[in-house]
This record gives C-alpha cells, structure tokens and sequence, in this order.
C-alpha cells in the first residue's frame, strides 16, 4: 500500500469510535480497564508469541532452551564408544584454519620406530578466545571435532578455559543425542577412516585417555587367552607332493584359503597335464602369512612350469558357462591356451565358448581374448629380448 | 554531467593536465611464495597520478567532471614493492558510480599533499593514514594521531609491524 | 570427561558447615548479608561490543534477568554492585575501565563476558585490543562464548550467587582480611611508547608476548589483590604440555611447518597429473 502525501496535504486517520464519554473521568476508568486486562493476561503463558499478550519468559535454570541440532558453542573431540578410538589423526586442518587460532596439537608417535601415526598426543583448544565459527567443524575431514551444544561454561578459573583432550572427548553417543541427523550424514564416512587409522595405530595410541587402562588391560587378557589354548601345530615339510590333509581343522585366514586354493589349482593342471610339478607347494593348513604368500608364489610357478611342460590343454571344453563370468573365464583360458600355441587369434572367437548370455558378452569376451593374445605376444616378445 | 568510467578519466586528464597522470606498474601484493603456482601481479585500472599533482587532479575532478564528494581515503601498503599506494574515492552528488585516484610514494620517505584545505572531511582520513602507517600530509592543520595514543611509538597498520600474536615462546630459536 | 555444570544451591551442605564453624550468631547474619547481597545484585551496565546485545536479551523478557533481582541497570559506578564488562576493551578504553572499576562501591563483583573481555577474544592479534581485563582488574566470573548466550550469562550471574553465599562476613577483601588485602584503588595504566603501563612497567605490549593476568593467577577469589603482582610472567602461547615431544616447533605456535616456510609441497600446475 502505497501512500503518496504531497507538501501541504493534511492526511486525516480514522482511529475507530471517539466516544464522547457521559460522566468526566470515565476515560480514566477506562484505562485501568485495559491495564486490568493486561495484568490479568500476563498470568497466560504465550510461548508461541501468539499475540503481544501474555509472558514468553523462559524460566531458566528450570527451563533450558530448545536448541536446533546444528546449533554451534564449543567444540568437542569424539571417540568412538565400542572400541575406545578417537577420531582425531593430527592432521592440522583444524588448526590451520581456525581464525582466532586457539586449536593446538601435537601429533603422536610410535614410541619404538619414531614415526608419525595417525593419531593425536595433545590436543588443547583455549575456550577463553573461541568465537565459536565452527569451521574446525566444517573442515575436519575426519568428523573428529564437532560442535557441542553445552553453554553453561562459566567459571571463576580462568586457567581452566584452556581445555585439554581428556576434557574435550566426548563418546560418539553423545553427539548424536545432540544432534542425530547429523551425525547419521557423516557416520559411514567417519567409521571407515576410522577403521583405516586403526590399523596404522600401534599398541593403545589412538584410544582415548581414559579407556587406556581398560583397553589394555582386556587386550592383555586376550592375548593370555590365546596362548593358553592348543600350541600352534608345527610347519609341514615340503616334501610330500599332494597336498597333505591339514593337521587340524581350525578357521583359515584368507591368504592361507587363497594359498590352499592355489595349491589345488596347480595339483590339478598338474594332474591333466600328466607330469608332476617340479616343486609341490606344502600343506596349506599350517602356513604363517609370509609362508602362506610363498607358498601362493610357489603354485603359480608350478602351474606355469607345468602349462609349459606338459602339452597345452588347448582342447579342453570347459562346461557351457551360463553367465558373464564364466564366459571371461573361458576367454582368458583361451588366451592362456593361444599363449602357449605362440598363436594370435586375432579375429578368432575362442572355440571352447559356448553360446554366452548375450551377444554384447561375447563381443566383449573375443575382445577381451584379442588383446590378452596381444599382450602375451607383447610380453613375448619382452622376455625374449630380455 | 555524464558518467565516467576510470578509462575514461585517465583519458581525460591526461589530455587536461599534462604530466599529471602517470603509468601504473603491476605491484606484488605479497611476497611470492617459494613453491606451487605463482600469483599474477595487481594491474590496477585506476588513474595513477603523481604526487606532487594531487591537489591539481582532485580539483579537477570535483571542479570540472562535479565529483564532488570525497568518499575516503584508504592506504596499501606494497611490502614487496616498497611504496604506499594511497586510494582516493570521489563520488558525483547525484549519485552513480565512483571514480577512484592513487598515489603512489616511496615506504622510506611518505609525503604527500595534504586534501584538507579543499575537502575539511579528508581531515580525520588523514589522520588515520598518519596514525597507522606515518604518512605525512604536507598541508594539514593538525596531523597527530587519532586511533591510537599520542605517546605512541610505531605505525600499526604497516605490514612489517608485529602482530600480538606473533612471537612465540622461543621464536628466536 | 565433560566440564562440570554447575547447578545452584547444590552447595547447601558444604555452606552450611562452613558457615556453623564461625558460630551460630555470626554464621546467620552471615547467611543474611549474603542472602541480600546475591538476591539484589545491581549491574553497571558496561556494554562495550557485540555482547552488549546479548546483556540487553539477558535484561528483556524472555531470559528475564528481574527474577534473579538484577534487572536495575545503573548508569552511574557508585550505585552499581556488579561490573558486566560485555564486549572487546580496547587499550584506549582500559584504563577509562579501570578508574570505573575504582568508583564502584565496596561490596562489587566484576564478570567478565564474552571471549573479548576474558581473553581478548578473536581479535587479541590487533593493536589496540586488551588481552582481558583481567589483566587489570579482579575478575570474579568469566563467561566464555562469542557472544556467550543470555542464559550462559544467566548461568553466570548464577555462579556469582553461588560465590556470593560462600562468603564469609569479615573476611572479605575489601576489608583488608585474606592473603592478598584489597585496601587500595587498582592502578590505571598510562599510555606508553609501546603500550599500556602501570607505574612505568609494560602491562601490555602492542605487538608482543601476550601476558599472563597479574590478577587472578594463580589465586583467584578473595585473595585478589590490588597489586600488579606478575608483569614479567609471560604466558606460554600456545600452551603445551612439556612432556610431550613436538614433532616441530612451529606446529606448536598455531603455523604448520609448511605454511611457515611456503611450501605446500605441490609441484608446478603442470606437472599435476590426473
């Protein structure tokens, strides 16, 4: 609504009814009318401002303040609540960008080699000059500083403004108590860095200061445990050509399934190809990782010695594949054969191929048998100068 | 009056006053840093003026083009340049866009001439380029300083001035 | 483990026994004269900054400060109990503070709010900011916060209170009782070459160490006194445990190594490879 008032206009306003009142001295009357209302209206609690009637005071030290999830005071560290790790790495970014520059750190070190792990030794934020930004927030690319919602701070101790790591860590549960939408956003992302920082943090560095103790002193009974159970078997020897029973059937870990595997795949093309391999990779039951990784570099050898002893099994129709896999399967079966033959089969489909899923996989399939042909021809040619 | 743009007014007042207007160098902002891409120097598009001719330019401008308003006074300080560039706003009374002047002096010896007889409100911008960064203003009426106190020793705002910050416990290790 | 949070009157008991040691006649009048004293605490409103919005949200009607007794703001020092100092203090305002501070009347409280006022806050890198006021002045409550909110400040005034009960009658400082009497106006700071002065020694240094408060370390509360005690403390910054090794020296200082000396470690744009 716009209004135009040009000089010397006189714009009149209707207020609503000018009573001329009977008796002098009503208005008056009126007035504390009006006040008498106002008074009573203030008994009435008008927490949604609703009208200008009514108290909206909060009363506070019963009453605390709603406040939103992203609301930002102080920051806070987290560790995770099951394993006892911190998510802090020391990587400084906090640091480096907070503007009144009251985040320090040091890193922490493996105490045997020296060397820098991903993991925080001290950590102090100075509260008394935090102007509460949230950019170490915003920029950590661990999820490891976040911003706490506790305001009620005050003290008569300005040394204790300057907060260390034990007073800033906080579980992860608390924060997302405070602010679960949140942290649902970045919870995949941080546990996985946090699984990967794990791994690199030796011994208990990396846990927070107060689960130390308990952590390491679980770990130590576990590690009595494992030692108080059935002494580990002794290393097979090498000799016998088959694969030996495993002496015991206890759970394999996955380079000693894979060296086993490998161990059978090489006793099998051994078998077609009628001769026995040079050397027999040992049992794959008791093997150490390193031994387990020898013995995985063993069957290969074996298999290739014996691919190239023995004749090409070039005539060999693998079962009709029903999907994709299988069909790559066969076309690098294939190209293995044509390596050996010393053939390209440029344009050639393999003939061991059944009729695959698709046209699409079996053009990709004869490409992919092209070009292995061609690398191994490459490759040839490679070892041959060498 | 029409409405000029910063080619225009150099134009201009290097026809009107000869050897007013000088040519602009690109200046450093900062010092190069010894790794990764290098920052390309700051070629301003503003009319450089010579120092002694300040008074002559900014007249012109408010006598001749109507920029009458002196909007303020801002200093640079080229470290890496070892000069000030002072920065001069005008603004025409009936609004629009502005037309900016510099002035460039030497670090070592900053003198320039004072605005104030013409515009009484260059006095306190004056002033603050005293107090922070010891330019002296030939022709001001009452050059000390305004921000800080007069006991004061030292120039605030100069970029080799320390910050409170800056020195740490054993920064001379 | 979180900081502690500081409710009222959970300190009942321990006040009451303290209190009963000086007798009984004493240690009532005692509990009066502090029941006055907390429950009608009136502020000099001293809004300097940006905290002074939040000092007059803390004084309006949704976080009513009228229900702790404190809603009269006086202009005027010699009327005022409590001394909100709400916002940056600048070195030229300091010792304007400190002769304010000095008019106040026997019994007053000073809380220092926000992190301006407490430290220096966000700006204690400029030239002409005050690294707190408790450099100068006897701080009894400091609320951290950029600005803190007016229910941190009512949690402070709290605190205060909760000061304010434990106090014993004649052993207050301003009667000359305690460790460090209080009997004498606190020293202005002149102006120096190069920065604020007390009596001729540097207080606060434009460009420098900042320092460690004369006032409230390492005693705090009634042993305050009106002496600059420590001008050549210097205050470790950035504070860090010796015990742990640093990996480098200018990590310490707030600077990553390689910022320090220029040097992100990236090679030229054409050499990135993708």
């Amino acid at each position: 609504m716009t209004i135009t008032i040009q000089r010397g206009e006189v714009v009149e306003v209707a207020r609503g009814s000018q009573r001329r009142r009977a008796v002098p001295g009503m208005g008056l009357l009126d007035s504390l009318g009006v006040v008498w209302k106002h008074w009573r209206e203030s008994f009435r609690q008008n927490r949604d401002f609703s009208d200008i009637h009514g108290t909206f005071t909060e009363q506070y030290p019963d009453e605390r303040p709603n406040l939103p999830e992203a609301y930002r005071n102080m920051p806070i560290l987290l560790f995770d609540d099951e394993t006892g790790h911190e998510f802090c790495t020391s990587c400084f970014q906090c640091q480096r960008i907070c503007p009144p520059q009251v985040i320090h750190m040091t890193q922490a070190k493996d105490t045997t080699t020296g060397k820098a792990v991903p993991s925080v030794a001290e950590f102090i934020i100075e509260y008394d000059a935090c102007m509460s930004c949230g950019f170490c927030a915003e920029v950590c690319p661990f999820d490891a500083i976040k911003m706490d919602h506790h305001f009620e701070l005050s003290t008569s101790d300005h040394a204790s403004l300057t907060v260390h790591k034990q007073e800033l860590n906080r579980p992860v549960s608390y924060y997302q108590s405070i602010a679960p939408t949140l942290w649902e956003e970045a919870k995949a992302g941080a546990y996985k860095k946090l699984q990967g920082n794990i791994k690199r943090r030796p011994d208990v560095i990396g846990i927070a200061p107060h689960l130390v103790d308990r952590i390491a002193a679980r770990r130590a009974e576990l590690a009595a445990a494992a030692a108080a159970a059935p002494p580990p078997p002794p290393t097979a020897p090498a000799a016998p050509p088959a694969a030996a029973p495993p002496a015991e059937a206890r759970k394999l870990t996955p380079e000693e399934k894979a060296a086993k595997l490998a161990a059978i795949k090489a006793a099998n093309t051994a078998k077609q190809s009628g001769a026995t391999p040079a050397e027999t990779p040992p049992a794959a039951a008791e093997l150490s990782p390193a031994e387990a990784k020898a013995a995985k570099l063993a069957a290969i050898r074996a298999a290739n010695t014996a691919k190239q002893a023995g004749t090409v099994p070039a005539a060999e129709v693998p079962p009709a594949p029903v999907d994709e896999k299988a069909a790559k399967l066969a076309a690098i079966r294939a190209a293995n054969a044509a390596k050996q033959a010393g053939t390209a089969p440029a344009a050639e489909v393999p003939p061991a191929e059944p009729a695959p899923v698709d046209e699409k996989a079996a053009k990709l399939a004869a490409i992919r048998a092209a070009n292995a042909a061609k690398k191994a021809a490459a490759e040839d040619n490679e070892t041959e100068r060498n | 009056m029409p409405r000029l743009d910063a080619a225009d007014l150099r134009e201009r007042m290097a026809r009107d006053l000869p050897g007013a207007v000088l040519e602009a160098v690109p200046l450093q902002v900062a010092a190069a840093p010894t790794h990764g891409p290098q920052p390309g120097a700051f070629l301003t598009s503003d009319t450089l003026v010579a120092p002694s001719r300040l008074v002559e330019a900014a007249c012109y401008l408010r006598d001749l083009l109507g920029y009458a308003y002196l909007s303020d006074i801002a200093v640079v300080d080229y470290l890496a340049d070892d000069l000030f560039e002072l920065v001069y706003r005008f603004y025409h009374v009936e609004g629009g866009e502005g037309l900016t002047i510099k002035v460039r002096i030497p670090r070592d010896h900053p003198e320039v001439p004072s605005l104030t007889p013409a515009w009484p409100g260059a006095n306190f911008h004056e002033r603050e380029a005293f107090d922070l960064y010891g330019i002296v203003f030939v022709g001001h009426p009452f050059l000390r300083r305004i921000y800080m106190w007069d006991e004061f020793e030292g120039f605030p705002m100069r970029k080799d001035f320390p910050k409170q910050g800056d020195k740490y416990i054993g920064a001379d290790e | 483990m979180p900081l502690e949070i500081v409710f009222p009157m959970t300190n009942e008991h321990e006040l009451q026994l303290d209190l009963e040691r000086q007798g009984v006649f004493l240690s009532t009048v005692n509990r009066f004269y502090n029941w006055g004293r907390r429950s009608s605490i009136w502020p000099m409103a001293f809004g300097l900054a940006c905290c002074a919005i939040e000092m007059m949200a803390f004084g309006l009607s949704r976080y009513d400060v009228a229900r702790f007794g404190a809603e009269l703001f006086r202009a005027s020092p010699r009327q005022a109990d409590l001394m909100i100092v709400a916002g940056t203090v600048t070195k030229k305002m300091a010792p304007q503070v400190v002769r304010l501070y000095n008019q106040m009347a026997e019994p007053r409280y000073v809380i220092s709010m926000g992190a301006c006022a407490t430290s220096g806050g966000p700006f204690r890198d400029g030239y002409n900011v005050l690294r707190g006021i408790d450099l100068l002045v006897p701080v009894d409550v400091y609320v951290p916060g950029c600005p803190p909110r007016p229910e941190a400040l009512l949690h402070a005034l709290i605190t205060l209170q909760d000061q304010i009960d434990r106090q014993k009658l004649g052993r207050v400082r301003w009667y000359g009782e305690g460790a460090k009497p209080q009997t004498t106006d606190f020293p202005v700071p002149t102006f120096g070459a190069q920065g604020l002065e007390i009596d001729g020694r540097l207080v606060d240094p434009v460009g420098g160490l900042p320092l460690v408060s004369a006032y409230t370390a390492p005693e705090f509360g009634e042993m305050k006194s009106g002496r600059l005690e420590h001008p050549e403390i210097v205050r470790h910054f950035p504070i860090m445990d010796p015990t742990v090794e640093l990996e480098h020296p200018l990590k310490a200082r707030g600077m990553a190594p390689e910022i320090a000396a220029d040097d992100l470690k990236r090679g030229e744009v054409g050499n990135a490879e993708a």
